[in-house]
């Protein structure tokens, strides 16, 4: 772990409000896009990310925490968002159907609505990436982190981050394998 | 070839001897190029999932804050909270609407509304929509519409009342009481009917009544007694102020004959008086009762005229 790290938790460990501030309020966006992009609700987003900080913030003990915050807000952020989805299983369907039926409306040519599909296609798969994957995907494609800043953020090696973005790659293209022959078909004709 | 090491050159991780080495895989065979491709796809398509959160992180922290002091009790996010707050406001202003075009309907409605005024047991003063006052004995009511938009102001009565009527040319007030029809056009009167008859007393003004096709004038000071499937119209001057008694709670005799005044006070107290000898009915009273009990009125009689009054079976007799 990072001394800068070691320094904000002991400061959270004394319930330093004005460091849990800093660390809620640097965090927040990007906690809150990474719900945003699992759930697809920027309000049920928030309520996910505010309840893991709440959980935080109700730890008094800090013993029990092992590793790196980042890596443990993200990760809580992962499961309680897939959590909160499973729940709220036929809504959220219905919410993706309303949202990408909705795309595709606005989107005319025949190129986007396929690319629509194959969007709402990938927004399934990654939600089925495992958490670690997840998570570092997240921090690589949409934060658009470098594997060094990634495994500096979650306290892991590159060689992980490596690892884990090959494997998170692999388990796109397997369980978009079907839809990717007829995506390559369509972009031939 | 890896995945790993794939994906390291397509997000432009990989060292420059590393992508020698990709390149020339991809370059090898033509399946290559297509594994390589769709990583490139997903990678590629993955980037239009990218969201920006629109939520600022002092006000997210403001309401963080309130978490806390709730003891982490789940406030509804401020996208929800806001939605809600639209949805409350609508549903407001609808039911709004709605109370305001039920109300401007009923007015309507009420507008041209059938009103009946009817007293019970006691004496009840009504003020019309012109403005007029009616002044109904017991047991006596009207009907009429509401704002008059007729081009006449039509009362129906029934029983006694005294009507203190708003003067208006335009507009003639006519009431219909026993077939008979009274029209007026400002004035005060008091009409009275019981059984088949019908007296009407002119106090102010006066009235124009019709019956069966016979019209009559009658003036300030002048009473008409009319009975039903009668031409007869017998006009008479008016002796004294008794009909008023229920308006004014006096009973005013002027040469009144005791019958007469017998025949009110049964009617006002509702008790029954008998007159035991004939000869006292027409015994003339000149006097004025004011607000008095029964017994005081009896008394009264008694001390004057020297008649016994005697209680028997609910009846009380004058002789």
């Amino acid at each position: 772990m990072e001394p800068e790290q070691t320094a904000t938790l002991s400061l959270l460990a004394q319930r330093d409000e004005a460091a849990f501030e800093q660390i809620f309020k640097s965090h927040f966006k990007r906690l809150h896009c990474y719900a945003i992009t699992i759930l697809k609700d920027e309000a049920e987003a928030e309520e996910i990310v505010q309840q893991v900080f709440y959980k935080l913030w109700e730890r008094n003990q800090l013993q029990t925490f092992s590793g790196s915050l980042n890596a443990y807000l993200y990760r809580s952020v992962h499961n309680e968002s897939l959590n909160f989805l499973k729940h709220q299983q036929v809504r959220t369907n219905h919410q993706l159907h309303v949202a990408y039926s909705m795309k595709q409306q606005t989107d005319d040519s025949d190129k986007k609505v396929a690319s629509a599909e194959l969007e709402k296609h990938i927004h399934k798969a990654l939600n089925e990436l495992p958490e670690q994957c997840r998570t570092i995907f997240q921090l690589s494609r949409f934060d658009e982190l470098k594997y060094l800043e990634i495994a500096d953020k979650l306290g892991l090696s590159v060689k992980t981050v490596e690892n884990q973005m090959g494997k998170a790659l692999k388990l796109l293209r397997i369980k978009l394998a079907h839809f990717l022959k007829f995506l390559i078909l369509f972009f031939h004709i | 070839m890896t995945d790993e090491l794939l994906v390291k050159y397509l997000l432009g991780e990989a060292s420059v001897a590393e992508g020698k080495t990709v390149q020339q895989w991809i370059q090898e065979a033509e399946a290559n190029r297509t594994y390589y491709d769709q990583f490139k796809q997903i990678w590629d398509a993955s980037g239009e999932l990218v969201v920006k959160s629109a939520l600022d992180e002092n006000e997210a922290w403001k309401r963080f804050q309130h978490r806390v002091a709730n003891g982490g009790k789940v406030k509804p996010a401020p996208a929800k909270r806001y939605f809600l707050f639209t949805k409350i406001a609508a549903t407001l202003l609808l039911l709004v609407g709605i109370s305001v075009v039920l109300y401007i309907v009923a007015n309507l409605q009420s507008a041209n509304k059938t009103i009946i005024a009817q007293s019970g047991q006691q004496v009840l003063t009504d003020t019309l929509s012109d403005g007029s006052q009616v002044t109904l004995n017991r047991n006596s009511s009207i009907t009429y519409q509401n704002n008059f938009t007729d081009t006449i102001r039509a009362v129906a009565l029934k029983g006694e009342a005294f009507f203190k009527v708003t003067p208006n040319k335009k507009q003639p007030f006519v009431i219909t009481v026993n077939d008979i029809r009274v029209r007026v056009l400002g004035t005060s009167f008091n009409i009275r009917s019981e059984n088949n008859y019908t007296e009407i007393v002119v106090e102010t003004g006066m009235v124009q009544i019709t019956n069966r096709g016979k019209t009559t004038l009658l003036k300030a000071g002048e009473k008409l007694l009319l009975k039903a499937g009668s031409n007869s119209a017998e006009k008479e001057v008016v002796s004294d102020q008794l009909y008023n008694y229920y308006r004014t709670h006096q009973f005013v005799c002027d040469e009144t004959p005791l019958w007469k005044l017998v025949d009110v006070l049964n009617e006002a107290y509702d008790s029954n008086i008998r007159i035991g000898k004939n000869d006292l009915k027409n015994l003339a009273i000149t006097t004025t009762f004011n607000n008095e009990s029964l017994d005081k009125i009896l008394e009264i009689i008694h001390l004057t005229f020297d008649i016994t009054v005697s209680r028997k079976d609910g009846q009380i007799i004058l002789q």
